[in-house]
């Protein structure tokens, strides 16, 4: 009761003081810059630590929290809208809501997102007053192998996230994994598959991995498709309605609501698993749980309550760590502790005792700019959710700029252009090819984190490392996991086949995009299984491990796809892909690889004039070119194209200050 | 004549007294005639160091400026160790440009060829000028002007930090606190920003200052503390030569803190001889590995690395946690937040390593001072305790012309004195150790010569 009334009196003096006014201006320019794929989150909050310098303190900690608290609200806005993540942590939002965007739903998974995004958040906050009192114990007790036991069982759900086929989810980890070993290993510090490139040594930049997996391959098809986003004009004259929908929505489930926020306050205070993860696990938990009828991963409102009050709650959690120990729960918290040391505020288990008002005002913040941030979210939705309507050819080529330059604000380089093209182009095949990317993604997080906790549990543990007391329960807890979810989906699938005849099998060649990416996945494992033999035995173990799995699921893959079984009336899955999927009407396969082609061909194509003459005057003539080819009138195209970058260059040169990368004439002219 | 009224003709002597008269009849067309050679930052002569550059501007009284010239337009006249190249880039005037390229020692004085338009008078009386730059340069290196044509320069312009580690760093924490009072000496109108080129523990940030940035003094930056054992441990990766920089200054050092658990029961580096502890380190060949390795090599310590630690803080926590039995931490960090496990009697500090003492830890041995001067890895201990002594610091790309780095010289001197920077930090317990450029530029000479065997044990350190 104590903690009760020392909170609400902190909460009071925010409210007396200017603090508040600075919360709202941090509401406001989150809620704005996280609309920006790319830009917003991380880079948003790293643009605005210089100038909370001036600031006292408490003010400029309230600013800056403030500011990322709203970036997981409105960071569901282009998931929604366009299926691009605002952020990485609203990558699991555009499973479910993107479906909703197109079925003309944008409005009902808007109002069903920032509802359940301002009620998680504070109800995160609320489960952290709570746990303060245990969180010293609990922290100093989660070392090295109960980190791994947690990884492990992050990785087993996996397993619920790889859709139709075992195989091909397992598979798709393991090129995430592939991935994530891309660059210096800490253990024995081995290059591994950097090519020669210093810009690969730390790895490929988690954002980039976010844009490209899910943005880029998303752009592709509404180029190809050239239509607009939502096929139907349903909700077109009551969009407010489709809002209040949603808030309905969110606010009849509760429990859903409670428990995911819940878990995730509580996850978000492990270190090293933030945002970007948690509401992955949410998500595998709560659609592996649900019982009835479901349509998770196509357009369940569910979905997006679920992941919508998760990644706002891990925001709570991830300030204790940082508060406590000066280790950044999170990679955005590692600006807010910039901020904290900054302003010469040290962190320190006093921030739970001495300091405790301290960390109620931070707590508070969160509290307050989650509803100012859920406030400012509907406000925007009413003239954002319009944009569904607008024409593929203009909204493709602005959208594509802005993730590009979202890109770029990864290290700056062109090794971010190259690597967000190059993901994205994997990431369609994957999408076409109906490979989950879910566990792709999650497996590309993961991996790294397994790596590290393994090794250091290994050097300290040996294998005991396995029998700890929080460990092995974990363990089995993963192993049960995965096995229950196959059982149920071997009952599933024999209960499906009951009543039909006894299936066929038959050997058919039919060039498939499936069919593609098997042999693709196959090359690509082999070739880093054999690469890796390379390696000393301690840097080359795991990947051969993982590559060698890898191999086998791209085989069962393969075969699968040559040898199909054929059941009289087509069994359809019942069960979710985890993926958003395009439907190209009555485009042939022919005309969809064709426009895919030349619309990468020309992105490539606008990236190398790029480094020859800029980024900037790169993606203008990109954006103009684009938009006339896809058959906007040119005096039109013209006209739109001055206007945005007359915008653009507003917003990313003269108020973000944004830098580019160097193009060509500037390394040698100058 | 803002500033050839300060020349004094009569030092010129008989060779130059031609040109001078030329150029007191330079009125016949539209260039940029005006200069000063009178003075130069005293300290430069007594260092030995080449007078700076000269520049011109433009005279007030010449009738036959074009209207749409800037008035405060400057051109460099006698770079001396600059050549002058065709950019295209500078905004000065439109369509005309004077950019600096990467310096080549000896080079001549440029030729601005594109202002001339005023025909052969033009041409012979820049001649003149820049004769009478290098007679008087070389003559007297006594010249006080490039201060403010630096600062004329600046004015107006967009200086770009260069960071080399991540956002919301300690790097950017002493990156703000420096622009914030950089602000208060820089011309009105001249912005700072900070810019981040992060990968490869700072290699990337420092090839990019030392190959793709602006060498015309607008882009300057803080490598990682490891910039010269960079080039031992990755030859290939790295494309710069550390003491090619420009060195601005330090702002503060770096040292670390040798620690152990107190139950471990070692509470000396005599006692870490005896027992082997296991020791919190984040990738291998990475700087904590270096020092950890250093001690184990010269004086015997038994410390066994436990790498892949994410961080200095996680590195700590598994300490703190009682997963591994040692670490080194940073001084600032033990002594502000982590004290209370030191009076508990939690933890032991064994000792430290770095150059300057640190205040609060006195007491304890640095490493340098442990090992014999005759030790044949001597060289390997000076070159770790040079890297904690360089810690953050500011670096200019080479080729920059002198008055401008000299000008940031300056700036960076000045700001660090500064009284209410000085507050501040005490205030918010921000450690500050200044030190000079030419400090700076000592130390990375010194350790850019340390013999091949000590190149090669940071090499093999980094290849296990």
């Amino acid at each position: 009761m104590e903690v009760i009334s020392q909170f609400s009196a902190v909460l009071a003096g925010i409210f007396s003081s200017q603090i508040i006014l600075y919360i709202m201006l941090g509401a406001v320019i989150g809620t704005l810059i996280a609309v920006l794929p790319g830009i917003g989150g991380l880079s948003g909050v790293a643009l605005l630590l210089p100038f909370t310098f001036g600031l006292d303190p408490y003010t400029a900690i309230a600013f800056l929290l403030a500011t990322l608290a709203v970036t997981s609200t409105a960071d569901s806005i282009p998931a929604i809208l366009f299926g691009v993540p605002g952020t990485p942590a609203s990558m699991v939002t555009v499973l479910d809501g993107h479906p909703m965007a197109k079925r003309g739903e944008a409005g009902r998974a808007m109002g069903a997102a920032f509802t359940s995004s301002v009620l998680g958040g504070i109800f995160g906050a609320a489960v952290l007053l709570a746990t303060i009192p245990f969180i010293m114990p609990v922290m100093m007790r989660a070392t090295s192998p109960e980190l791994l036991g947690l990884v492990i069982f992050g990785l087993a759900m996996v397993a619920a996230v790889s859709g139709q086929s075992l195989a091909r989810g397992i598979g798709a980890a393991c090129l995430g994994v592939l991935l994530a070993y891309i660059g210096q290993d800490p253990q024995t510090a081995t290059l591994r598959w950097t090519f020669g490139q210093v810009y690969l040594w730390d790895g490929v930049g988690i954002l980039l991995v976010a844009l490209g997996i899910y943005a880029l391959p998303e752009l592709v098809d509404m180029a190809i498709l050239n239509t607009r986003i939502a096929q139907t004009e349903k909700e077109n004259s009551s969009a407010l309605n489709g809002e209040w929908q949603g808030v309905k929505d969110a606010l009849s489930h509760p429990w859903l609501m409670t428990k995911s926020s819940g878990i995730s306050a509580v996850l978000g205070v492990v270190p090293a698993i933030g945002a970007a993860v948690i509401p992955w696990l949410v998500y595998a938990y709560v659609s592996a749980t649900t019982r009835g009828k479901s349509q998770f991963g196509n357009g369940d409102v569910r979905g997006v309550i679920a992941v919508e009050s998760s990644n706002n709650a891990t925001v709570g959690g991830a300030l204790l760590p940082t508060l406590t120990f000066g280790i950044p729960g999170s990679a955005p918290m590692a600006l807010i502790l910039g901020g904290l040391l900054l302003h010469g505020i040290a962190p320190g288990p006093d921030m739970l005792v001495g300091k405790i008002d301290f960390t109620y005002m931070m707590i508070a913040t969160i509290v307050v700019a989650n509803i100012f941030g859920g406030f400012l979210a509907f406000g925007l939705t009413r003239w954002l959710a319009k944009l569904v309507f607008v024409r593929s050819s203009i909204l493709v080529p602005i959208m594509l700029s802005i993730v590009m330059i979202g890109a770029v604000q990864s290290s700056r380089s062109w090794g971010d252009v190259i690597a967000v093209i190059l993901i994205g182009i994997l990431g369609w095949l994957m999408k076409r090819a109906r490979w989950s990317r879910a566990p792709f993604f999650l497996a590309f997080i993961l991996a790294p984190l397994v790596d590290r906790y393994f090794h250091i549990s290994m050097n300290i543990h040996g294998w005991d490392w396995v029998a700890r007391p929080f460990v092995w329960p974990m363990l089995v807890g993963s192993l049960l996991f995965v096995v229950m979810l196959m059982l149920r989906r071997f009952f599933q699938a024999r209960r499906r086949n009951e009543d039909r005849a006894p299936a066929q099998w038959r050997v058919e060649f039919r060039p498939s995009a499936d069919l593609l990416f098997s042999v693709g996945g196959l090359a690509v494992t082999f070739a880093a299984f054999v690469t890796s033999l390379a390696w000393t035995f301690r840097a080359g173990i795991l990947p051969q491990i993982v590559s060698g799995l890898g191999i086998a699921c791209c085989v069962i893959a393969l075969v699968t796809c040559v040898l199909h079984r054929r059941v009289p009336d087509a069994a359809t899955a019942t069960e979710g892909n985890f993926d958003i999927e395009t439907d190209f009407g009555q485009m042939t396969q022919k005309t969809v690889s064709w426009r895919a082609g030349l619309f990468l061909g020309a992105l490539c194509v606008m990236c190398g004039l790029g480094w020859l003459i800029g980024l900037p005057v790169a993606l203008i003539g990109f954006v103009l070119l684009a938009m006339i080819a896809m058959g906007e009138r040119p005096i039109q195209a013209f006209v739109i194209c001055v206007a945005t970058s007359v915008v653009g260059w507003a917003l990313f040169e003269k108020f973000l200050r944004l830098s580019w990368p160097n193009p060509l004439y500037q390394l040698f002219g100058g | 004549m803002r500033n050839a009224d300060r020349l004094s003709l009569d030092k010129m002597g008989d060779v130059l007294s031609a040109d001078a008269h030329t150029l007191a009849c330079c009125s016949g067309g539209p260039a940029v005639v005006a200069f000063d050679l009178s003075a130069t930052p005293a300290g430069r002569k007594e260092n030995d160091i080449a007078p700076g550059p000269v520049s011109a501007s433009l005279r007030t009284d010449n009738s036959c400026i074009p209207d749409n010239w800037n008035a405060n337009l400057t051109r460099p006249l006698c770079q001396f160790q600059q050549v002058a190249r065709h950019s295209g880039a500078n905004p000065m005037v439109p369509g005309m440009s004077l950019a600096p390229s990467k310096g080549v020692r000896g080079d001549a004085h440029p030729i601005p060829t594109n202002i001339i338009t005023g025909g052969d008078m033009m041409k012979r009386t820049l001649t003149a000028i820049c004769t009478a730059g290098i007679a008087l340069g070389v003559g007297f290196a006594a010249l006080d002007a490039s201060a403010q044509t630096a600062e004329d320069f600046y004015a107006g312009k967009t200086i770009r930090l260069i960071s080399s580690t991540g956002a919301g760093g300690t790097m950017d924490l002493y990156l703000l606190l420096f622009m914030k009072y950089a602000q208060k000496h820089l011309p009105a109108g001249t912005e700072m920003v900070l810019e981040h080129r992060t990968g490869a523990g700072g290699i990337v940030g420092m090839n990019h200052m030392f190959t793709a940035a602006n060498k015309d003094g607008t882009e300057f930056g803080m490598p990682t503390p490891s910039i010269v054992t960079n080039t031992f441990t990755q030859p290939d990766a790295t494309r710069y030569v550390p003491n090619e920089f420009t060195a601005l200054g330090r702002l503060v050092d770096l040292p670390r803190v040798y620690v152990a658990r107190a139950d471990s029961g070692v509470s000396t580096f005599e006692d870490a001889m005896e027992t082997p502890l296991s020791h919190s380190i984040l990738a291998i060949g990475t700087s904590t590995h270096q020092v950890m390795a250093a001690a184990n090599d010269v004086i015997g310590t038994q410390f066994r690395a436990v790498p892949g630690y994410s961080g200095g803080g996680p590195a700590f926590l598994g300490m703190e946690q009682g997963e591994v039995q040692s670490t080194t931490a940073e001084p600032a960090n033990l002594l502000v937040n982590k004290w209370h496990l030191v009076e508990d009697g939690t933890l032991n500090i064994l000792g430290w390593v770095g150059i300057d003492p640190i205040d609060g830890l006195s007491d304890y041995p640095s490493l340098l001072d442990l090992t014999p001067d005759d030790h044949a890895l001597r060289g390997v201990v000076e070159t770790v305790s040079n890297t904690a002594a360089i810690g953050l610091s500011l670096i200019m790309p080479p080729g920059v012309p002198q008055e401008r780095t000299d000008y940031i010289r300056d700036l960076l001197d000045t700001v660090m004195r500064d009284p209410e920077l000085l507050a501040e930090a005490a205030e918010r317990q921000i450690p500050i150790n200044h030190a000079t450029g030419a400090w700076l530029q000592e130390r990375l000479e010194a350790d850019m010569g340390q013999p091949e065997d000590v190149r090669d044990w940071f090499l093999q350190l980094s290849q296990q």
